[in-house]
């Protein structure tokens, strides 16, 4: 048995709702979908105090793999399918690198509300889940602030009422793991663990005009390196090495405009920022470079009001843009794509292809978002109309020797959307919706050497239908059931020699049903939690006239269980996770590679086998104490308290005719300690 | 935390492939290593087994299908059934690489596809070599092997063509030229190696090619140093790393004849290798 303790000041985050363990969880006002405030969030057994880790333990979400992806899998739809807002601006993900810490520090946000799917029209862009995350209203007298340190990093804030009209608040956390882990490894360990180092700050201002008036700005920034070394594929002894380093940067800036009167709610808002990604693997002699930088902007407005007394509308512009500057060399397959028949540790593909371009694309929306009344029925009819432009400066690639063409493409959308909600009693609400969703493709995939400049968007069809139980006044019940058809997805090619500028391909469907239970409770004598289990099944069929496999992060059963208990100053709580294995193609065979010293396997039907299932057990026990104007905190958070061996990956031998399981975290305590004033 | 579930968890599957259990080929030597379109090579392959080389009969088959260019695979999946050609039964022999080999696994592809569009070129690899297939098979096992091959260059432009035409030397196998034994310092015989010795194996290698590719990002003729990658194979004891510029092999404890290969492949495709006797005393 593998046991890390690793003592840690976390950071003092408690106020004065958190001293309180009733549940703060909201009702939700989408079909499916759940808010959290973030005093809960961080309460939540295996969060490390991190609010926004919340959303893991969520229905509706797939388990997050401990070595995979950092994305988020909702109701079957891949982690770039989810929408991750802040006050309405989207953000590229919603966990720094390696997934240990959100990209926005709980400090700064109020709550997380996240919806699954049969979002209304206000939202669009995304055929997965809607991930909002609202900032605080800013205290409206006096200096507020934190200061936590711990062991991945340290964080700091501080918010001040400048004036009785101005506040401020600034934010910030540093990341020192890749700084830190190298002191408790080996120097061949230090190289072969990614440790990703990362900060992030913010910064919101707020502004009260007239008193129905408010001006608020909002600055968020991250940044993020990984690095890896060492012999991580099939048999470490090989000696063959593989590198890997990745580096992102993230800049939002917003400004929002808010004016509340009897007549209506106006809310306007701009945005721009700017990514920078970059990723470069080396495994012997191939080497696979990506970058990417690109600004992104938005405006958006809208105007809420009630036309009669049975009618609310929302009428409403959403304009979103993005334009890259893009390069790429190495191997195609590398970093796979959704569907790649994958076996972890396998060296990428040793042909080599190079592009370089720029693309950008333009969603112009117009929507209108109804409500309307008629005794304990309420009918939300919406519609979204959006105009897509794209376009980029290299419709070939440059070994075309011609001059580069450009290219643009034109296209539209509408997206009706209507839910309906039925209080049958005062306990007990029906609801049923159903929409149309557009998402345009990620500016990666449109090169003309490892993509396709002509893709155009994918499309999903989404229908959902429930009730939400009050069975008292502390517990609620929701049963949600969920179907959705995708179409218009992006594949590679099935042509073994396809044309020029077109690697990828627009043919692939999916398909996606279950249903989710999630059961609360709020505060029954200090008593609150939920449970949720989610059962799903999610396939995909690449062309027209292939067999349809199990999507990737396909896992059937989901089940999360959260309970916390508080008084007297303590909080205790636990969290017990019980999901699918995700699918992973199996080795059927293998061949010798004599070019490369190395076996090749031969692989069965893609995404045809499954990891074991995931167990998890987490604890956290936390006491507040009050010091005057000080809250000390100290917490103790023990992930995989039963030490459950779960397999995050399938490795084998170097022949291929050996599997055994690489598996995930192993028991792991951290204790904690922190002031707040 | 994900990094914490990599620390340390990561077991090492199976025997090392450093060490010969059974019989195998553990490489294939092409001479010429780089051929134009319609000339011949001679392949061979070498074989061990835990009592030493043997010569077996080897089905070997000339590939002739394309490989996707979504999969990892060295080859297509299907040359190692019905998408090779039979060349025949033996421990070497000669072939010729076809003269549609470059457009089969390399450029030159046909003006348009199925669809009426321009096909896709394939991509060569990183030191800008297209390769010709060829599969082995011993008893069931299959073995890949690639000759490489000269094609023409694409996206040059035509006065980068012609300095690469100019300047353009064909790979040659690398020159393995021997290699030195040593334990505690002190050269040893093969031929009397104490048992249980650690025993330093320094391989001895030619110098190292030269050589220039035509880069896509910059669109121009760069040059660019071999690499040769050392691989070792032992029928007992156990060596430090399956591969390096040197290495230490751990004889075992017991007296008696045993065998070492050591097999330099140079990053453009060619292949050297020595067999060494040992005796254990």
């Amino acid at each position: 048995m593998k046991v890390l303790v690793c003592l840690a000041l976390l950071a003092a985050t408690a106020s004065a709702d958190e001293l309180s363990l009733e549940s703060t969880v909201r009702s939700p006002t989408l079909s499916g979908s759940v808010t959290v405030d973030s005093a809960e969030a961080r309460r939540v057994p295996g969060a490390t105090g991190e609010a926004l880790k919340v959303v893991e333990s969520l229905p509706g979400v797939a388990r997050r793999s401990s070595i995979g992806t950092n994305g988020l899998v909702v109701w079957g739809s891949g982690p770039a399918d989810t929408r991750v807002l802040v006050d309405d601006m989207p953000l590229p993900s919603l966990y720094h690198l390696g997934g240990a810490r959100a990209l926005v520090a709980g400090e700064l946000v109020s709550r997380i509300t996240l919806t699954p799917g049969g979002y209304g029209a206000p939202y669009g862009g995304g055929l997965g889940g809607l991930l909002q995350i609202t900032t605080k209203s800013l205290p409206s007298d006096g200096v507020h602030g934190s200061i936590a340190v711990d062991l991945l990093d340290a964080s700091a804030s501080l918010s001040a009422a400048i004036t009785p009209r101005l506040r401020v608040a600034v934010a910030g956390r540093y990341g020192y793991l890749d700084r830190v882990l190298p002191a408790f490894l080996d120097a061949e360990a230090a190289l072969r663990v990614p440790t990703p180092g990362y900060a992030d700050y913010q910064l919101k201002a707020e502004l009260s005009l007239r008193s129905d008036e408010s001006l608020s700005l909002v600055y968020l920034g991250a940044d993020d390196k990984l690095a890896r070394s060492g012999a991580l594929t099939t048999t470490p002894s090989a000696g063959v090495t593989e590198t890997e380093r990745q580096t992102r940067h993230t800049e939002r800036l917003q400004l929002r405009y808010r004016r509340v009167t009897t007549a209506g709610t106006l809310d306007l808002s701009a945005f721009g920022g700017w990514d920078s990604d970059g990723r470069e693997t080396t495994f012997a002699t191939v080497v696979t470079d990506r970058s990417a930088q690109t600004w992104r902007y938005g405006l958006r407005g809208s105007y809420r009001f009630r036309p009669h007394r049975r009618v609310t509308l929302m009428l409403g512009v959403d304009v979103e843009g993005a334009r890259g500057s893009l390069s790429r060399s190495g191997s195609f397959t590398q970093p796979p794509r959704e569907g790649d028949p994958v076996v972890f540790g396998r060296p990428p593909g040793a042909e080599t292809a190079f592009e370089r371009y720029r693309a950008g694309w333009l969603r112009a929306a117009l929507f209108v978002d109804g409500e309307l009344r008629f005794g304990a029925l309420t009918v939300s009819p919406g519609v979204r109309v959006e105009a897509l432009i794209l376009d980029g400066d290299h419709a070939l690639p440059d070994a075309s020797l011609g001059p580069p063409r450009g290219w643009q493409k034109l296209t539209g959308a509408v997206d009706p959307r209507l839910t309906v909600r039925l209080k049958a009693d005062r306990q007990l609400t029906l609801f049923a919706s159903a929409g149309l969703y557009h998402q345009l493709p990620e500016l990666g995939d449109l090169g003309p050497v490892f993509g396709t400049p002509t893709l155009g968007p994918s499309r999903a069809a989404q229908i959902t239908g429930g009730l939400e139980a009050r069975l008292r006044e502390v517990a609620t019940a929701e049963v949600t059931a969920f179907y959705k058809e995708l179409s218009d997805l992006v594949t590679r090619s099935p042509a073994s020699s396809p044309s020029v500028a077109a690697a990828l391909a627009q043919d692939g469907r999916g398909l996606v049903y279950g249903g989710q239970i999630l059961l609360r409770l709020q505060g029954w004598r200090g008593l609150s939690g939920w449970v949720a289990y989610t059962l799903s099944h999610t396939t995909r069929q690449d062309h027209p006239g292939s067999v349809p496999r199990p999507f990737d992060w396909d896992q059937t059963h989901v089940l999360t269980v959260v309970a916390g208990w508080s008084g007297h100053g303590w909080s205790v709580g636990a969290r017990l996770r019980v999901a699918t294995g995700s699918p992973r193609t199996d080795v059927v065979g293998a061949y010798y590679d004599a070019h490369a010293d190395r076996f090749e396997p031969r692989l069965g039907p893609t995404n045809g086998a499954r990891l074991p299932d995931f167990v998890a057990l987490d604890l956290r026990v936390e006491k507040t104490f009050v010091l005057r104007r000080a809250r000390l905190t100290l917490s103790l958070d023990v992930q995989n308290v039963t030490n459950h061996a779960n397999v995050e990956e399938f490795v084998y031998s170097a022949d291929y005719s050996q599997r055994a399981g690489l598996t995930g975290l192993p028991i792991l305590a951290i204790a904690g300690a922190g002031a707040r004033f | 935390m994900f990094l914490l579930a990599v620390m340390g968890c990561r077991p090492e599957v199976g025997l090392r492939a450093s060490l010969v259990t059974s019989t195998k080929i553990i490489a294939v030597r092409a001479e010429p290593a780089e051929v134009s379109l319609g000339e011949e090579v001679a392949l061979s392959a070498l074989v061990v087994s835990p009592t030493g080389p043997v010569m077996p009969p080897i089905a070997w088959s000339m590939c002739r299908t394309p490989k996707p260019f979504t999969i990892d695979d060295v080859i297509a999946p299907a040359c190692l059934g019905a998408g090779s050609a039979s060349l025949g039964q033996a421990t070497s022999l000669t072939a010729t690489v076809p003269f549609d080999a470059c457009r089969l696994f390399g450029p030159d592809l046909p003006p348009t596809g199925a669809d009426g569009q321009r096909v896709r070129p394939r991509d060569p690899d990183a030191t800008g070599g297209y390769y010709q297939p060829f599969v082995l098979d011993l008893d069931g096992a299959q073995t890949a092997m690639l000759e490489r091959m000269r094609c023409a260059l694409v996206g040059a432009s035509a006065a980068e063509a012609a300095l690469f035409a100019m300047r353009y030397q064909p790979n040659q196998n690398p020159e393995l030229r021997g290699v030195s034994l040593s334990v505690g310092g002190a050269p040893v015989d093969p031929a009397a190696i104490p048992v249980g010795a650690a025993v330093t194996i320094v391989p001895q290698l030619g110098e190292l090619e030269s050589y220039i590719r035509f880069d896509l990002a910059s669109g121009s003729v760069v040059d660019e140093q071999e690499t040769v990658t050392l691989s070792y194979f032992i029928t007992a004891g156990e060596l430090d790393a399956d591969r390096g510029s040197t290495n230490v092999w751990h004889a075992p404890p017991t007296a008696g004849p045993e065998w070492l290969w050591l097999v330099a492949r140079d990053s453009r495709g060619g292949t050297s290798h020595l067999t060494v006797p040992v005796a254990l005393r």
